[in-house]
């Protein structure tokens, strides 16, 4: 566990480097302008494609660049998680904790399956994102 | 004067029927003497006494009096002691369903953190059963939920705008759960749900 539980934010803004407010695509929670407005892949890559990040396949770490991986159950988007700097994942379980996790460890019948990987590149001195 | 307390009558406005003389020295005049049933009095006219017609000095103790009661009359102290009984067992019954109604939505609460409290979908979180029946509940859930969120947090805002059909939240709050809350707990505060 890496942090106390909190309703501040989920696991979508916590993957986007968001820890003021909830993203989720329904009225009354923050979704970005450009991405379209529905529970679908396309339209949460489209949210993180806007942040700087654009589709890849592999999930190990790389040199220069940040992931997060998108989690589906039955093609609807259900979770979000970060690599931290070490290789390992990072997820804000909804209203409870942040966690510390290898990628696939949740996966589960409420979180489905990782469905997508995207990264973007960080800054070399930061090693963090735009 | 009747010793009222004596005579009980369950005769009903408009009819007629027998009472029991007791005692005679105590009723000089029984015309449009008063019965007391219960905390009513009741206006009589007596017809006959033990089937005879009915004059004053004739009456005596343990003559039966045919009577037919003409009207209703109830003493206005008695009328707010009888309010204040009906009040009171009202009261009673409000503060039972009040109960009934905390620990139902305790129940769901409970059911809806647990069940949800992992979960980032809000489509998810708001449609679980739990959710929907607590906005079943309707208006008078609406303190209990309000204080949820104050003390305890939560995405009650679908249900806060299902219950009420307002919402006071700008689209510029929309995702800031901070100012969210805040926003409702001072609609709350406004509309007397919350002290």
């Amino acid at each position: 566990m890496t942090s106390s539980e909190t309703d501040v934010y989920n696991c979508i803004a916590y993957a986007a480097g968001d820890t003021t407010r909830k993203w989720w695509p329904r009225v009354r929670y923050f979704w970005p302008a450009k991405a379209r407005f529905e529970e679908s892949l396309p339209a949460f890559i489209e949210a993180f494609v806007f942040l700087g990040f654009e589709p890849c396949d592999a999930a190990d770490l790389e040199t220069g660049f940040e992931k997060v991986a998108i989690f589906c159950k039955d093609d609807a988007p259900t979770h979000a998680a970060k690599q931290l700097p070490s290789g390992r994942w990072s997820s804000k379980l909804g209203d409870w904790e942040d966690i510390e996790h290898t990628l696939h460890a949740v996966e589960c019948p409420v979180y489905g399956e990782v469905k997508q990987i995207l990264r973007r590149l960080v800054d070399a001195e930061t090693g963090q994102g735009p | 004067m009747v010793a009222q307390s004596q005579y009980k009558l369950n005769i009903p406005l408009g009819q007629r029927g027998v009472v029991e003389i007791l005692d005679r020295e105590e009723m000089p005049n029984l015309a449009h003497e008063a019965f007391r049933e219960d905390r009513v009095h009741r206006l009589i006219r007596i017809l006959r006494i033990s089937n005879e017609a009915y004059h004053p000095t004739r009456v005596a103790s343990g003559d039966e009096l045919a009577i037919e009661v003409l009207g209703l009359r109830v003493r206005l102290d008695e009328m707010s002691r009888t309010i204040q009984a009906i009040q009171s067992r009202q009261d009673l019954i409000d503060a039972q369903h009040a109960r009934m109604l905390k620990t139902t939505f305790r129940i769901l609460a409970d059911e809806w953190y647990t069940a949800t409290g992992m979960l980032s979908s809000i489509s998810q979180k708001v449609t679980h059963p739990a959710y929907l029946r607590i906005i079943g509940m309707g208006h008078a859930v609406l303190p209990l939920l309000l204080e949820e969120l104050r003390n305890r947090g939560g995405d009650w805002y679908d249900a806060l705008d299902a219950i009420t059909r307002e919402d006071p939240v700008p689209p510029d709050a929309y995702g800031d759960i901070s100012r969210m809350k805040a926003l409702w707990i001072d609609w709350g505060l406004r509309h007397g749900h919350l002290s």
